[in-house]
């Protein structure tokens, strides 16, 4: 059995290699496009990054997490050596451009996963301790087998049109108006790593951000139909209009693969299991999400450039449905009085109102952004049996800051990133009763996950340059740290743990302006209760190993 | 001392000291503009032996076989055969005509050599900018301490026909006509450990309020902008920059604005600025040796030295516009710039030294520059690092836009002889988008815009 399974992970791995060595080397072959149509006056450029990853799990599982029956999946998808991804990631791109500002743009990813190929969802082994119960018989997932969603996302092989739009830029008598019409993401504001005046406004793709590292931020904010224009109504002063036509869910890790943060989580298992008493265990299947409607989103914003400023200074106002959900329960069961099922649901007709300036000081590029959120959906108590979550007003500020620091006896060049945020909730406006928070319908304090009325974090990336000591790679050891400093935040995705946060670090090298290639060490840390839940994400067993090559032609 | 004479004497120091702009040259010596030195202060008669001719207006007719609206252009010297080449073996012969970089490249590699052609004095410009630097002869003042320029007094021509300072012949490089408004298809390629990379490939519009004929002064502190839009290579395209240059650079610093692809915002980029490596140059050019030199002077004493014959880069038409024999695939050869696309000819430049300012640091603490006389056309550098060894040698390059007639500077390289690689910026023999533009419109200037108008 061991050498079978031992069998297939080195067989996936080479053919990963092999391939990866095959499409790179095609990579070298092709010629970087502008195409010629022949057509005056019109660009069009079609260009191709090719992706491979892979990982190695290092960490030895955490005896409370991984027999905790709500993480057992994930923390069992891979063992300790096992390749934990070993996936290839096209990203395709075409712009036609006429006359430098009309045109459509296309983009389009593709992937497929040799460590999922074939796989099953892992259960702990033995029996779980409340009901003595074998684990296998507990799981997310109906006969533990991966469905759909989560097959297609993370083994493949798919794909998903991204961007499909058309632009273009008007007159308008002395205004110029830059418009877009279609699918693509639009971001807001000066935040750079926390969420400030454009929470919400793209959907983000959580399992790609955690699980493929190196993912472009152009992959990572997903394309959701909508009408943009930004009209510069004077020489200082533009205006920015946003209005959706549809409307998307975030993307969150699916329970049972490697950086699931609940086996029952999101879109992908069935079953939601609770332990009861021995012999008993109780299965709350997962019913259909309850989506916010397609319409009735939109943003402004005013941003005035002044030269005595030297900076930019926005205002912005947003109404907008919420991308990250509530996990709330059905009907209770009128005997059990066990939630008839759970499902997620999405707050609708949110409100923000925000403030930024950005401007360098001493060299250095600062912005500070803070927003109030009218009727934000809070972190509310799981499988709450209500049609909605708890909902409240949230203020948010942060600061942030961006340095480039010159050659010195140890690097040629580093770029730094730090952000500090910090979060209040002020008002609660409906449901107070499952507000998940300190003092109201959570108890056991925040290391149980109890939301505090402030709660902060704090960000930093770091990377110092060497170019050139090989010929042809500049070479560097980027950095990045994230960290809850205080409290819980009280926002529905609970973004601030205090104490828990995420690290990597490691070695890239950019070879001749085409190829990178990245290796890096990437964990994370979260307060471990004695049960296995954890106050953040449950990932505190999940330190890995990556391998990231690109190629870009 | 009473509160009130205090404050005044506080306030004549610093002012008296930072900022009162300080006079040009007088009426009397200006007159020698149009005499013996012509209108934008070069020797106007012919050298010694001849090999440099006197000024006769430079050249102010278009080439034949210029078609309007294409970016070819044609060169007027292409019939023209080398007078005689400087190489390894006879290099000592001319030494006295040698930047130390350009001795280095030939002490280094057995098969570089200079092309020496006639000398053309091409340099020419529209009447308007003949005025202005009349009026700026006498005019154009200084102002922290003779280090910057004073706006205020100078504009639309060359700042200090007569220069006095190292300060005020910089200036005259940096303020050097150039169109008002040009749009550029250009690619970088970095040579490293003998291959050469596409390191950018981007489309610029590059605009000087400064020669705009349509203003009479600055009516902001903005002498130059640039919008790049990133072509390639690949895992770049999308990206862009807006770059705007102001003129007190020790107040304001160069404002740079990035497009961030995928997020479809901008973002103030931190300073990049003096010995910073510049962004996507293998390392191999600090920002202030972008174009030779760009930037503030502030952290060197700057001496003018005086003019010398030297061979410099010019009428560069084969370098730049030869699609056929100058694209970059003939161009950027393992260790150096093809010799074939380089023309040389013997000019008179204008030198000044640069050391380093005490309690002031710089990785490149001491540097020559060597500035084309007729116009500040173009520029050559010796970059010497902390120990005193040659570290870099820069030069650019350019052609005359006869027709305006106005000169067209752009590519220039850099070698780096610690590393034994160079780096070729803004190349351009085969662009597709080259030539004179109309100005955008000012609202086209707007941070906000270039978010707007973002398509990656």
């Amino acid at each position: 059995m061991m050498n079978k399974v031992m069998f297939r992970a080195g067989q996936s791995a080479w053919q990963g290699m092999l391939s990866a060595t095959l499409l790179l080397a095609y990579a070298g072959t092709t010629q970087a496009l502008p195409l010629d149509l022949g057509v005056p006056d019109t660009e069009v450029r079609f260009d191709n990054d090719v992706r491979y990853n892979t990982g190695i799990r290092v960490q030895s599982r955490n005896d409370r997490v991984s027999h905790n029956v709500g993480f057992d999946e994930s923390d069992y998808s891979f063992g300790p050596g096992d390749l934990v991804t070993n996936r290839f990631d096209l990203l395709s791109q075409l712009d036609v451009v006429y006359k430098h500002d009309t045109g459509v743009r296309l983009s389009g990813s593709a992937w497929y996963d040799f460590a999922y190929a074939g796989k099953d969802v892992e259960t702990a082994p033995g029996n779980e301790p409340v009901t003595g119960l074998p684990y296998s018989s507990l799981g997310a997932y109906p006969n533990n087998k991966f469905t759909s969603p989560t097959s297609r996302y993370y083994k493949g092989p798919s794909g998903e049109l991204l961007d499909a739009f058309a632009f273009t830029k008007l007159q308008l008598g002395p205004v110029p108006v830059n418009v877009k019409v279609g699918q693509f993401a639009t971001y807001w504001g000066e935040a750079l790593f926390s969420d400030g005046v454009a929470y919400a406004q793209s959907p983000t793709d959580g399992r790609k951000a955690l699980s493929v590292p190196g993912t472009q931020a152009k992959e990572l904010f997903l394309p959701v139909s909508q009408v943009t224009a930004q009209a510069q109504i004077a020489d200082d002063l533009s205006l920015g209009l946003q209005y959706m036509l549809d409307w998307k869910p975030g993307r969150a890790p699916e329970g049972g693969t490697y950086l699931g943060v609940g086996d029952f989580l999101f879109q992908g298992p069935t079953r939601l299991t609770i332990p009861l008493a021995t012999g008993f265990a109780a299965f709350v299947p997962r019913a259909d999400s309850v989506d916010a409607d397609n319409h009735g989103s939109y943003g402004v914003n005013l941003r005035w450039s002044p030269a005595w400023l030297g900076g930019t200074m926005g205002v912005y106002y947003r109404q907008f449905d919420d991308v990250n959900p509530w996990v709330l329960g059905g009907a209770p069961d009128p005997t059990t009085m066990l939630p008839s099922n759970y499902h997620l649901t999405y707050a609708e007709n949110e409100r923000l109102y925000g403030f930024s300036v950005a401007r360098n000081l001493s060299g250095v590029s600062v912005a500070f952004e803070t927003t109030y959120r009218r009727n934000a959906a809070l972190n509310t108590v799981g499988l709450a049996p209500l049609a909605e979550g708890a909902r409240g007003d949230l203020y948010n500020a942060l600061i942030n800051a961006i340095a480039y620091s010159s050659s010195n006896a140890i690097w040629d060049s580093a770029v730094t990133s730090v952000e500090l945020a910090a979060t209040h909730y002020a008002k609660i406006r409906s449901n107070e009763s499952v507000f998940n928070a300190e003092g109201e319908a959570c108890t056991g304090g925040e290391n149980v996950g109890c939301s505090t009325k402030n709660a902060a974090a704090f960000f930093l990336s770091f990377s110092p340059t060497w170019y050139q000591p090989i010929a042809g790679a500049d070479i560097s050891l980027p950095v990045v740290f994230t960290v809850g400093l205080a409290g819980n935040s009280a926002d529905v995705a609970t973004s601030m743990h205090k104490g828990s946060g995420t690290y990597s670090f490691g070695v890239a090298a950019d070879v001749l302006y085409k190829y990178n290639v990245n290796i890096a060490y990437n964990g994370y840390f979260s307060h471990v209760n004695d049960d296995g839940t954890t106050n953040g994400a449950p990932l505190v067993d999940r330190g890995w190993l990556s391998l990231t090559l690109k190629a870009s032609f | 001392m009473k509160a009130k004479q205090f404050l005044t004497v506080t306030a004549l120091t610093v002012f008296g000291t930072l900022s009162i702009a300080h006079a040009a040259v007088s009426p009397e010596e200006a007159k020698q503009l149009g005499s013996t030195l012509t209108w934008f202060g070069a020797e106007a008669g012919a050298s010694a032996d001849g090999s440099i001719p006197a000024y006769t207006g430079g050249l102010t007719t278009p080439p034949p076989g210029l078609k309007k609206g294409s970016s070819d252009y044609p060169d007027p010297y292409a019939d023209e055969k080398p007078l005689y080449t400087v190489t390894p073996a006879n290099m000592a012969q001319y030494a006295d005509k040698l930047t130390e970089g350009q001795k280095t490249l030939l002490k280094k590699y057995a098969d570089y050599r200079l092309d020496i052609y006639p000398t053309h004095r091409t340099f020419a410009a529209p009447k308007s900018v003949q005025d202005y630097t009349l009026k700026n002869a006498t005019h154009c003042g200084t102002t922290d301490g003779g280090i910057s320029a004073d706006f205020k007094t100078c504009f639309g021509g060359i700042p200090y026909p007569i220069p006095k300072t190292g300060y005020e012949a910089i200036w005259n490089y940096l303020m050097r006509p150039q169109p008002a408004a040009r749009r550029v298809r250009t690619t970088a390629y970095v040579s490293n450990g003998g291959r050469a990379t596409l390191a950018g490939d981007s489309t610029t519009q590059m605009e000087l309020p400064y020669y705009d004929p349509n203003k009479t002064q600055l009516d902001s502190t903005i002498y130059f902008r640039a919008k790049l839009n990133t072509m390639g290579p690949p895992r770049s395209a999308g990206e862009q920059l807006l770059q705007k240059i102001h003129v007190n650079p020790m107040v304001e610093p160069q404002q740079v604005w990035q497009y961030l692809p995928g997020q479809r915002r901008v973002r103030q980029a931190p300073e990049l600025s003096f010995d910073t490596p510049s962004p996507q140059s293998g390392g191999l050019i600090n920002m202030d040796q972008n174009e030779v030199f760009q930037g503030s002077p502030e952290r060197y004493d700057m001496k003018l030295v005086g003019r010398k014959e030297m061979f410099i880069p010019a009428n560069n038409y084969k370098f730049m516009k030869d699609a056929q024999h100058c694209a970059a695939a003939n161009l950027v050869h393992d260790k150096f710039l093809n010799p074939e696309c380089v023309r040389w000819e013997l000019r008179r430049v204008v030198i000044v030294d640069a050391t380093l300012k005490a309690g002031k640091r710089h990785s490149v603490p001491h540097r020559v520059f060597y500035l084309a006389e007729d116009g500040y056309t173009n520029a050559m550098s010796d970059d010497y690092d902390a120990s005193g060894a040659l570290y870099r040698a820069v030069y650019n390059f350019f052609f005359m836009f006869s027709e305006v007639p106005i000169p067209v500077a752009g590519p220039y390289v850099s070698y780096d002889f610690s590393k034994g690689s160079y780096v070729a910026v803004g190349t351009v023999a085969d662009s597709p988008d080259f030539g004179l533009v109309e100005p955008l419109q000012e609202r086209d200037w707007s941070s906000d815009a270039l978010a707007g108008s973002g398509i990656r």
